[in-house]
């Protein structure tokens, strides 16, 4: 599932709570019902998500009857959390323009005004840190970590393992700086000012839409996983009559190093598949594939042999499950894989056998 | 509100059984949950007044709950078919655990209070104040000193998590 589709199904679940209250507040009165009964009918993911929160009620309760902490307590320790930080996190990110109700029923009057609360506590909230006033502030992440940052503006920022990102935001523009490592971007349309992304070797300029930005040494990656972009090289955007910028669309990819490469279409979902913890390749060098594997966890794949290096290899494999990799590595032909506490190597048939015993 | 809390799942557990057929066990038929989901979809689309439909939840239900049953049926069909043609007789209306029912009811459960406390403390205290204690929105409001509104949406912001914590269980 690729981001955008995750938001969604999360406005929609939210929805679909709200929904699902109202009803077992008593029959709804006749306009209420119609209301309800057009939003089912308005798409086969709200039936899925109304009856998936139907399904998960009764579990709900049960859950909750497990709590077995003293209402006092439990209201005392909620009154005590720091106001406001209902949701900066995903669980609010419901809030997705895209999806705001044609009809505005009392739900989602009360639902808006809600999101209007949170907006407001959010922004006292993002003031305080000054963020709004053009102060930087830097997100990372170490070795092994993965994050999702909800911006000032209302943009997302997942950060992937060891990366680091520092965000500035002036009157003309966001502007945020890829220090190291691999973001993406889910850039919200409500806020007008362009949302720019540096790297030592490339810019990015767009207004809402989901890109990749992964800072390699000497090579920019970039990818559109929504909408469009612009990509320029260096690191301040050309002036008039300088070096053209590169449009990229959906499924684009582009290197930049010394010169901007060449264009290529490529499955956005895989590009992302870091967001899920996996590493997705298609006819990638082996090579290549275990310099990605080595960014993540505590152990590390060496592979000494070149040409075993350069072939292609296809797959998906989790970021962090080190023993199925090296399953996985072990199934290549003519492949020994050997393990120690921090590496795995892998060596070709030949370069064990002694050469007295070759064939 | 006269003691909405009592009766707050009231109503949906003649439905429970089919509705956690629908996404927790896998049929044993073809159909697997997206396409029973893309099924009612259509069955809801067909109606041919929806203003005449005073209850749409309940409908909704039915649709869901005939559409587990005739998948059942359809089941117990095709076990027969097989079963002459093996010559080994198969349990009729058995819903094979799949997939999904690798996480019964009891793992569901135990689950669901992990990611409860993954909430923020409001959130998780108006679930458990309305669940375990069923108290009225207008109670639980009263108690957490914000207004009811508030108290909703702390609801569908826990109600909305959870369903997606659990997805992600597959």
């Amino acid at each position: 599932m690729i981001p955008s589709d995750d938001q969604i199904r999360a406005a929609i679940a939210e929805q679909a709570s709200d929904w699902f209250m109202e009803n077992r507040n008593g029959l709804l009165d006749h306009k209420e019902s119609a209301r309800f009964m057009a939003w089912l009918q308005a798409s086969p993911m709200h039936v899925e998500e109304y009856l998936r929160i139907a399904a998960l009620a009764p579990d709900l309760e049960t859950a909750a009857k497990t709590n077995k902490t003293p209402r006092d307590t439990l209201l005392a320790r909620a009154r005590g959390e720091p106001n406001g930080i209902v949701s900066i996190d995903r669980a609010s990110f419901g809030q997705v323009p895209a999806l705001v109700r044609r009809r505005r029923s009392p739900v989602s009057s009360l639902a808006a005004a809600a999101t209007l609360a949170v907006v407001a506590v959010t922004t006292v909230w993002s003031m305080r840190d000054g963020e709004r006033f053009g102060l930087p502030r830097t997100y990372s992440t170490v070795r092994g970590e993965q994050r999702t940052q909800r911006l000032p503006d209302g943009s997302v920022l997942h950060l992937n393992t060891d990366s680091a990102v520092t965000v500035r935001y002036s009157r003309t523009e966001r502007l945020a700086i890829l220090d190291r490592g691999q973001a993406l971007f889910e850039v919200t349309h409500q806020d007008k000012r362009r949302l720019r992304v540096q790297t030592d070797r490339a810019g990015v300029i767009a207004v809402g839409t989901q890109f990749d930005v992964y800072r390699k040494p000497g090579t920019t990656t970039v990818t559109v996983v929504e909408g469009s972009i612009e990509v320029y090289r260096g690191g301040t955007p050309p002036p008039a009559g300088g070096e053209p910028s590169v449009r990229l669309d959906i499924g684009d990819q582009l290197d930049v190093g010394d010169r901007i490469g060449v264009r290529r279409h490529v499955d956005a979902h895989a590009a992302v598949a870091w967001l899920h913890r996996q590493i997705a390749f298609q006819e990638e060098p082996l090579g290549e594939v275990a310099a990605e594997f080595n960014r993540y966890g505590p152990v590390t794949v060496e592979i000494k042999d070149e040409s075993l290096r350069a072939l292609p290899i296809s797959g998906i494999v989790d970021a962090y499950d080190t023993d199925s990799f090296a399953t996985y590595l072990a199934t290549l032909q003519g492949v020994i894989v050997q393990r120690t506490p921090t590496q795995i190597r892998v060596l070709t048939r030949e370069s064990l056998e002694p050469p007295a015993t070759a064939r | 509100m006269t003691n909405a809390s009592k009766t707050f799942l009231e109503g949906l557990f003649a439905y429970r059984g089919a509705l956690q057929a629908f996404f927790y066990r896998r049929l044993r038929t073809k159909a697997d949950s997206a396409d029973l989901v893309q099924e009612v979809y259509l069955r809801m689309l067909r109606i041919s007044d929806p203003e005449a439909i005073r209850n749409p939840e309940a409908y909704l239900f039915t649709v869901a709950a005939n559409l587990v049953k005739e998948n059942a049926v359809a089941d117990r069909r095709h076990a027969q078919e097989v079963a002459v043609e093996a010559a080994e007789a198969t349990p009729a209306l058995t819903l094979v655990p799949g997939f999904e029912a690798a996480v019964d009811t009891p793992l569901r459960v135990a689950r669901l209070s992990k990611v409860l406390e993954e909430l923020p403390l409001r959130c998780s205290t108006a679930v458990i104040l309305q669940y375990r204690d069923g108290l009225s929105h207008q109670d639980i409001a009263a108690q957490m000193e914000v207004s009811p509104r508030m108290v909703k949406r702390y609801l569908a912001q826990a109600m909305s998590h959870c369903r997606r914590r659990m997805a992600r269980l597959r």
